[in-house]
């Protein structure tokens, strides 16, 4: 089987020989914002919109890549076209992007900007076994950035407080995925994932003051509205999650997967909702793949 | 390899520093997971290697990665460095020697089974401060806020800043020459993006408290040296005015020792030249570690 084929620097090289230099900010201060998106039988899914907030990142951050949108989404098309050949093997491809602030003492006299583009199999390993029976979620201790210090609308790399969610979240239940509040208390996100919760028929989701400008989120959306189900964004706290008659999160790999408990706890009969059903049913049909199905067939422990 | 070339520890290799690189799948770069600590050699010989290694475990201990090293192997590696690259020190002045820990290469947020462990002797970047003892530093307060204890303890030094990224970039706005400091969540004075701040007011050296901000060594050592030349010296919870209104200011951190801030918010502080008691602490920094720490700053950064 060939090895996956990375941009990197302006070649195309193995994968595995993407190193990042020790001066490189984007390693030495995680200065570097990023994007992800996947495939769909071989095609990209909302390139455009991952482009586009890619591009909002870097104008937060004041990085320049380099390069224009056109020619990022071109080098993200290209990378998909030159390991197409992995795709009968591991079924689609999860792209991953990111644009360092290159070299420098200070972030005002740095770079070049150092950009990477690879593409992997999608995680479907990290999901598969949660489709049927739900996934877990934790409450982490841990709290989300304030906008004060970083807008969690970017999307960047300097995140140690999801490293310590993670781990807190997996000493409460080893299968957890872990739950963000912001300073005040609300519900916000995780740390690869949108939360949402369905009480009396209506999806509920934390507005977006204080979490990132998700993709998966705008097409559950989308996807609600085309169904007829009421969806709202509102403050959430951790009582809603407790007390709802569903939840799921929200996240490129699967695009809906359910959450059935919480802080060890089950939501309400602690079996995937009909309503988080419908909606991966829907999105299913909407890039035209089972998601379900290909996530189990291919995902690799 | 170059013959001029320092050599670097990677995890239980020594490699030459060009070719110290990371994965791009280390967790260490892809999703900021990285602690460190920063020592310097003074003359060739460490200073207080011992703290800076205490330091970067009481790090790894908040964050939970093991580096799978004994403090005690951690110095001795730091001090091999440091002896492996002696016939090089005459270029470099003196070293950095800088220690980081990456949780380890990993899946896309998997957890790693083997830490990255970095050990390297850096020369000391003399140029980005050294004119600035005699002329005084210039600070800007940025807009970006210090982390909140709640989210990552500053008291953590590790790799995952992007608001210190976004703090260099506002104080450039305001003044070209600015170094950063920012404000906790409340409006109180905290830190630099990689330094401690003090003022004096009427004989008294006041400093932001340990609660929210970087256990400081060189913010230590201010502490030790005031007491021997009886300086009074405080913490307490200091906001802006503190600074444009202080009789003299100053920033420390371990390359620098400390340097005179002369200009805060292009407000300029005191007389505008850096004040006695900066001068008294540096003078008795200089003695101590036996070298005149000014001198050698501006020997090398004409190199």
């Amino acid at each position: 089987m060939p090895t996956y084929t990375a941009y990197f620097k302006g070649e195309w090289i193995p994968s595995d020989e993407m190193k990042i230099d020790r001066q490189d900010r984007g390693f030495r201060t995680a200065d570097v914002v990023f994007d992800a998106m996947r495939t769909y039988n071989g095609g990209l899914f909302k390139l455009g919109h991952h482009i586009d907030r890619l591009y909002r990142s870097l104008q937060y951050a004041r990085i320049d890549s380099g390069l224009t949108r056109e020619e990022m989404s071109a080098i993200v098309e290209e990378t998909v076209e030159r390991n197409r050949g992995r795709l009968k093997e591991d079924g689609d491809f999860q792209l991953y992007m990111f644009v360092t602030r290159g070299k420098g003492m200070w972030a005002n006299i740095a770079g070049p900007a150092t950009v990477g583009v690879e593409a992997y199999q999608v995680p479907f390993h990290r999901y598969a076994p949660f489709i049927d029976n739900g996934a877990h979620g934790a409450v982490a201790k841990t709290r989300s950035y304030s906008h004060q210090s970083v807008d969690p609308k970017i999307k960047h790399q300097a995140r140690m407080n999801f490293n310590l969610a993670e781990l807190e979240a997996k000493d409460i239940d080893p299968d957890a995925f872990p739950v963000l509040l912001d300073m005040e208390g609300n519900l916000t996100e995780g740390t690869i994932n949108s939360m949402f919760v369905v009480t009396n028929g209506v999806i509920r989701t934390p507005t977006d003051d204080n979490i990132l400008q998700s993709v998966s989120r705008s097409v559950v959306m989308d996807l609600a509205e085309r169904l007829g189900i009421p969806l709202v964004e509102e403050q959430l706290q951790p009582y809603d999650l407790y007390t709802a008659d569903e939840a799921f999160l929200s996240f490129t790999g699967p695009g809906v997967l359910p959450m059935t408990v919480v802080d060890r706890q089950d939501i309400a009969d602690g079996k995937p909702g009909p309503i988080t059903t419908q909606l991966l049913a829907a999105w299913g049909e909407m890039v035209g793949v089972d998601i379900a199905d290909q996530a189990k067939r291919f995902a690799r422990y | 390899m170059a013959k001029n070339e320092p050599v670097a520890y990677l995890t239980g290799e020594w490699v030459p520093l060009s070719e110290l690189k990371v994965h791009v799948h280390d967790r260490g770069f892809y999703i900021g997971d990285t602690v460190f600590d920063l020592a310097r050699t003074f003359n060739g010989k460490s200073f207080k290697m011992k703290e800076h290694i205490d330091r970067l475990f009481r790090s790894m201990k908040a964050v939970r990665i093991d580096p799978g090293l004994s403090p005690e192997e951690m110095v001795g590696i730091s001090e091999e460095c440091v002896r492996r690259n002696e016939h090089l020190r005459k270029d470099a002045g003196d070293w950095h020697v800088w220690q980081a820990v990456t949780r380890g290469v990993a899946g896309w947020r998997e957890l790693p089974t083997k830490a990255t462990v970095i050990i390297q002797c850096v020369p000391i970047p003399f140029k980005i401060y050294a004119s600035q003892f005699r002329t005084g530093a210039h600070t800007v307060i940025a807009r970006t806020r210090s982390y909140s204890a709640d989210t990552i303890d500053p008291k953590v030094k590790h790799y995952s800043r992007m608001n210190f990224n976004m703090a260099d970039l506002e104080a450039r706005d305001v003044d070209p020459q600015g170094w950063p400091l920012l404000l906790d969540q409340n409006g109180n004075l905290t830190e630099g993006t990689a330094y401690n701040v003090f003022i004096v007011s009427n004989g008294v050296i006041r400093t932001p408290g340990d609660n929210a901000l970087l256990q400081g060594i060189s913010r230590g050592a201010v502490a030790e040296i005031a007491e021997r030349l009886n300086i009074p010296i405080v913490q307490e919870e200091l906001q802006p005015y503190d600074l444009y209104t202080a009789d003299e200011a100053f920033i420390t951190n371990t390359p620098m020792c400390a340097l005179p801030v002369t200009r805060a918010d292009n407000r300029t502080i005191g007389d505008g030249k850096p004040g006695p008691i900066t001068q008294q602490l540096l003078a008795a920094w200089s003695e101590w570690v036996g070298m005149d720490i000014v001198d050698q700053a501006e020997r090398y950064a004409k190199r």
